[in-house]
């Protein structure tokens, strides 16, 4: 099964995993990790090396990021030089479902597609009658 | 002098950085963006990520300094950010004979041979001496890390600078 990371600036990857989790309940293979200040771009880029080989038990990872351009994205798409690994940024709970329903069946390419277009989907907006 | 259509100079070792690009952007609009640095430049998977790290409509180009040159050598078509790693990619720039009139310090992020200059902002010795040389040559240098905080110039914080 593919390995799911999430990647993102402060807490939002443990939001994210804790808001599935109310939904789904426990799942399996998935880790996250927080950018804080403190912490230099190249040793978060390390941590993402080590959480994904640990996630990755041969049919590829995905790493979901918050903010494209920003440290967890750029360093989440250097470490997947080489590797059988995909990033995919815009981080947001449909999407992490979508993850996580699509790596039953899916292979890495198709999963891609999967979330980009179920993180797509689930923007939607409705006005009021004063707007 | 300068060179016509160069919106921003800027040092960032992030090169081109999510929200903080979008930021200055917004007080100073481009549609271009030239990043130098020979390393980067040489690796085709590090530019692709470049690329896809820049706001949508933006048009990246990474360079090597020698690319550079002829690029900035004439009049740029469009509105331009000129983004380097290190004030020595711009030094180099400078003695090929590129007029450098304004310089924005925004990252550059400790390790072992830098020291503190200012908020999150550290440099080399080589690092202060080619600040000195951008001066030298005519440039403001400023230290400024996003649009909304004030601007410090080089001799407010390296002591010596001008």
């Amino acid at each position: 099964m593919i390995g799911i990371l999430i990647a993102g600036h402060g807490e939002i990857a443990a939001g994210v995993l804790s808001a599935a989790q109310l939904i789904l309940g426990p799942i399996d293979q998935v880790e996250t990790l927080a950018l804080t200040v403190d912490l230099a771009p190249e040793t978060f880029g390390d941590q993402v090396v080590a959480a994904g080989e640990r996630l990755d038990t041969g049919d590829g990872l995905v790493i979901l990021t918050d903010l494209r351009g920003g440290t967890p994205f750029n360093q989440s798409a250097l470490a997947t030089r080489d590797r059988r690994w995909a990033v995919v940024c815009g981080l947001s709970l449909p999407m992490f479902i979508q993850a996580i329903e699509s790596r039953v069946t899916a292979d890495l390419p198709d999963l891609i597609e999967q979330v980009k277009a179920a993180a797509a989907d689930g923007i939607v907006s409705i006005k009021g009658k004063a707007v | 002098m300068a060179i016509e259509n160069l919106v921003l100079t800027r040092i960032d070792d992030r090169l081109i950085h999510g929200q903080v690009m979008t930021a200055w952007l917004k007080v100073a609009p481009a549609s271009q963006i030239i990043a130098v640095d020979d390393a980067v430049a040489a690796d085709e998977f590090l530019s692709e990520i470049m690329a896809a790290a820049a706001p949508s409509g933006i048009k990246v180009k990474v360079v090597s300094v020698d690319q550079a040159v002829p690029i900035l050598q004439q009049p740029l078509a469009e509105k331009t950010y000129l983004l380097v790693k290190t004030p020595i990619t711009l030094t180099r720039l400078v003695a090929a004979g590129i007029p450098l009139t304004q310089v924005n310090v925004g990252g550059m992020g400790m390790n072992p041979s830098r020291k503190r200059l200012y908020k999150n902002i550290a440099a080399s010795d080589e690092e202060v001496a080619a600040f000195r040389q951008l001066a030298d040559a005519g440039a403001t240098v400023s230290f400024q890390i996003v649009p909304a905080e004030r601007s410090y110039d080089l001799s407010v914080v390296v002591k010596g600078g001008k």
